[in-house]
């Protein structure tokens, strides 16, 4: 588990490991995994997106 | 290109080519190359591109009446209306026509609240109804809501999925409860099976209407004509739009007799109902129904969840959908994966940073979907 730095949810992580990016469930942070051990989050880097539905 | 992105609202990212014309699950540009439309662009061409039975009805309709205003009645208007109620749950026999999706919810909350008499909306985390000022209340998303703020008051957002969530924040004030079968700019997400007959059942418990946002879901798109009967419930009201006129623009809000007792002309919209769209909805609808292409979506999502779950790649967290409503969870930001695979002639759009969406036509041909696979495969396979 794995605390978002935005909002403090838990964040369940199976096998994390660094640079990948999961997505708070509760807040919609996109967040990357910085070191996988210990585990510790930081913003992800934001780019363009597409323009959603 | 370079003069409509002089002159556009700059509010659509471009993927570097012009498309020009269209034909079943296929694309070409202006050179002359050829792509797969994985994403059916934006989930609204269920019957393909450029479908024969959509175009012959706007050539016909368009020679003999492209519009007149709903206070005439309408041959065209008349069969669709009779055409939704018949495709849909039998409790909702009437509908207000529209042109988008977002004028289809906009609809739903004004009805609801007037009806109810009620003024809270909930809707979910993660969810999409759309951007206008109504529906954006709705929608979760910060990178939409905040640049706009103040939104609508008195909505209030639950963690989809979870029927504690939703008891927390229920009261005898809420007017409806706004939620999509499954959730797709969220990523393809998908309830537990039992969460939206407890969500029906809460409604019921409170007198507030249930709204089915079946924008996306509707039409055959994940293997029934709609999501929430993967779920066996019926909604008091609901929303569609995209495929409904086989890319024509037209929307519709779906509900009881009894909800539509405003005051006339307390809700209108000039383009909605017009005869030229109703008579592409009529086409659209009944070419799914004619080939039945809820089946199909369900037959041909299979293999390609089946075709994509059999991908060795770490980099993929999980595959999940419903017919030919798909994501791919990646761990990695999804932006590149969807630029190698229009280099490899395949279209596909994302939900968020890391979800690969796919919503093919359902027309698509199994060999298109392993074509599809295969380009994702080379991608991002493991060795």
């Amino acid at each position: 588990m794995a605390e978002c730095i935005e909002c403090g949810a838990q964040i369940a992580l199976s096998k994390p490991e660094k640079g990948e990016i999961v997505d708070c469930l509760e807040c919609g942070t996109e967040l990357e995994v910085v070191t996988d051990n210990p585990i510790a989050l930081a913003l992800a880097p934001q780019e363009e997106e597409d323009w959603g539905e | 290109m370079r003069t409509e992105d002089d002159h556009n609202s700059r509010q659509y990212p471009k993927r570097g080519m012009q498309i020009v014309r269209g034909m079943g699950a296929r694309l070409w540009d202006s050179e002359g190359n050829v792509y797969l439309d994985m994403g059916a662009s934006i989930g609204v061409m269920n019957v393909g591109h450029s479908n024969h039975y959509v175009t012959a009805a706007i050539r016909r309709q368009s020679e003999q009446l492209m519009y007149v205003y709903s206070l005439f009645h309408n041959d065209q208007r008349e069969q669709l209306l009779e055409k939704l109620a018949e495709i849909t749950p039998g409790p909702l026999t009437r509908s207000f026509l529209c042109s988008s999706g977002t004028e289809a919810v906009e609809a739903a909350i004004k009805f609801a609240r007037g009806h109810t008499k009620k003024k809270w909306i909930i809707g979910a985390k993660r969810g999409f109804h759309g951007k206008t000022y109504g529906s954006l209340s709705a929608t979760w998303g910060k990178n939409y809501r905040e640049p706009f703020e103040p939104l609508v008051p008195d909505f209030e957002h639950v963690v989809y999925g979870d029927i504690d969530s939703l008891n927390e924040h229920i009261c005898d004030d809420v007017a409806a409860v706004l939620l999509e079968p499954i959730q797709g700019e969220a990523g393809v997400r998908l309830p537990p099976d039992d969460y939206l007959r407890q969500v029906r059942e809460v409604c019921d418990e409170h007198a507030s209407l249930l709204i089915m946002d079946e924008v996306q879901t509707g039409f055959g798109r994940t293997g029934k004509m709609w999501g929430f009967e993967h779920y066996s419930i019926e909604p008091d009201i609901m929303c569609v739009a995209k495929s409904m006129a086989g890319g024509f623009p037209m929307g519709a809000m779906i509900a009881r007799d009894e909800i539509f007792n405003l005051p006339p002309a307390s809700h209108s919209t000039t383009f909605g109902g017009n005869p030229l769209a109703c008579a592409a909805a009529l086409a659209a609808i009944k070419y799914i129904v004619d080939r039945d292409l809820c089946e199909r979506a369900a037959e041909m999502g299979d293999h390609l969840l089946t075709r994509l779950r059999e991908i060795d790649s770490k980099m993929i967290r999980e595959v999940r959908g419903k017919g030919l409503m798909v994501g791919v969870e990646l761990k990695r930001k999804v932006k590149p994966i969807i630029m190698g695979l229009a280099e490899r002639g395949v279209l596909a759009i994302s939900s968020g940073s890391t979800v690969l969406r796919f919503l093919p036509p359902l027309v698509v041909e199994r060999e298109q979907i392993d074509f599809a696979v295969d380009a994702l495969g080379e991608l991002i396979a493991d060795g």
